[in-house]
């Protein structure tokens, strides 16, 4: 009996030796891989050639903490901002899709006018809702679309005619559930950024701590 | 039981996946994509060698008893460690796989080797049965994920292939029906070849 509690106590100590010595090794990198990959969701949203911004927006962040990230921690908003001005905002929203939560990352000027969306997460079925991904095919017209001048105050998802409006979105062809997602996903990001717009755009920003 | 043998058993004759059935969930899930099934069988490869290694060393120390327990911790250690390794050098990849690295832990392949192989053999054959047995998973996976991306995206290792004569996508292909029918076919294709070589 001792035997066997003595080997598998000495098992399990041996493997989380092995297990701390790699993480030690690998950590600072994955952080590094996880800030990465923001930024490259940012840039997306927030293309630097359209929005000019000279700050790093992985970096430079609002929190916001009435406002929750989907995790129950307080809403990251990354800024972009012109020799200290805000010019542009980018922060994760997500919505119902197909095939379950569309994760997106949203992109606005401080007009409100949005500047562009990448598709962060998604469980839409492969070469149909997937699509939602592709730019030539749907990512690129959410430039300059904006709720503003729309009659709901929302963006709407329009099929079997051209969107032209600009609350109007284009629906893919033979998908329509997933597009609606996306929308989704904006509209209710949209309706948080406009209750602590004042806030953000305040610009009052502070490092991104490293997790 | 020469070492050659070891190796090329887990190929033909004991390929896990068409012979043994074994590690279905990830082979249906992951298999969308030739790549996916490439970074996968390669994540396998590396548990293996490594628990197959771990268990044959220590199998004389084990008691009976607790040898389970045992090899779950040690393959779960090896699991964590491509895992944290995968998440720091290929983020794409890792992301892509997501749930079904840390399920190798689960996957019977591994279990079943240092039960029924690394636990009753010495360390170098344990080492080429783990090569073997990880190849034949490899080149499974790889090969119904060519099939699969082929004809469900007109693709390969993500070189457009099909489009340029106007092919349409046959889209079941990349859904979960299209796992079951291919690794099916597939299934029945090896039973026929390794039945005759008799």
């Amino acid at each position: 009996m001792i035997v066997l509690i003595f080997t598998l106590t000495i098992v399990c100590l041996l493997s989380a030796l092995a297990l701390a010595l790699v993480n030690i090794v690998t950590e600072d990198r994955i952080a590094e891989q996880k800030r990465l990959a923001k930024l490259r969701a940012v840039l997306e949203a927030l293309p630097r050639d359209y929005v000019q911004y000279d700050n790093d927006p992985s970096r430079d962040v609002i929190t916001i903490s009435e406002w929750k990230e989907k995790d129950g921690t307080p809403k990251v908003i990354y800024v972009g901002k012109k020799h200290g001005e805000v010019i542009g905002v980018a922060f994760t929203s997500s919505g119902e899709g197909y095939g379950g939560i569309i994760n997106i990352m949203i992109g606005l000027d401080i007009t409100g006018k949005m500047t562009g969306i990448q598709i962060i997460e998604h469980l839409e079925t492969p070469g149909l809702g997937s699509m939602i991904e592709s730019k030539e095919l749907f990512r690129n017209q959410f430039r300059g679309k904006s709720s503003e001048n729309s009659p709901s105050g929302e963006l709407k998802v329009v099929k079997g005619r051209k969107a032209n409006k600009d609350w109007e979105i284009q629906a893919l062809t033979g998908a329509s559930i997933s597009p609606t997602g996306v929308v989704r996903a904006i509209n209710s990001g949209l309706t948080m950024f406009k209750k602590y717009q004042e806030r953000i755009l305040a610009g009052n920003t502070q490092e991104m701590e490293q997790k | 039981m020469s070492l050659w043998y070891e190796l090329r058993k887990g190929v033909l004759k004991e390929n896990p996946l068409f012979r043994l059935v074994l590690g279905m969930c990830p082979t249906l899930a992951v298999t969308t994509r030739a790549m996916n099934g490439l970074a996968m069988g390669f994540a396998v490869i590396f548990v293996l060698i490594g628990s197959n290694t771990v268990v044959s060393l220590i199998r004389k120390i084990i008691p009976d008893k607790v040898r389970i327990p045992v090899f779950i911790v040690v393959i779960a250690s090896f699991v964590t460690i491509v895992d944290l390794f995968m998440a720091g050098f290929f983020f794409e990849l890792h992301k892509v796989l997501g749930i079904f690295i840390p399920l190798i832990v689960v996957n019977c392949i591994i279990l079943a080797r240092a039960e029924a192989f690394a636990s009753k053999n010495s360390v170098l054959s344990s080492i080429f049965d783990a090569i073997g047995m990880g190849l034949g998973y490899t080149i499974s996976l790889i090969v119904v994920g060519s099939i699969r991306e082929i004809l469900g995206n007109g693709t390969i290792f993500g070189f457009n292939l099909l489009h340029r004569i106007g092919y349409q996508n046959f889209l079941i292909m990349v859904l979960p029906p299209g796992a079951f029918i291919i690794v099916g076919l597939l299934m029945g294709l090896m039973n026929k070849l390794v039945d005759s070589e008799h």
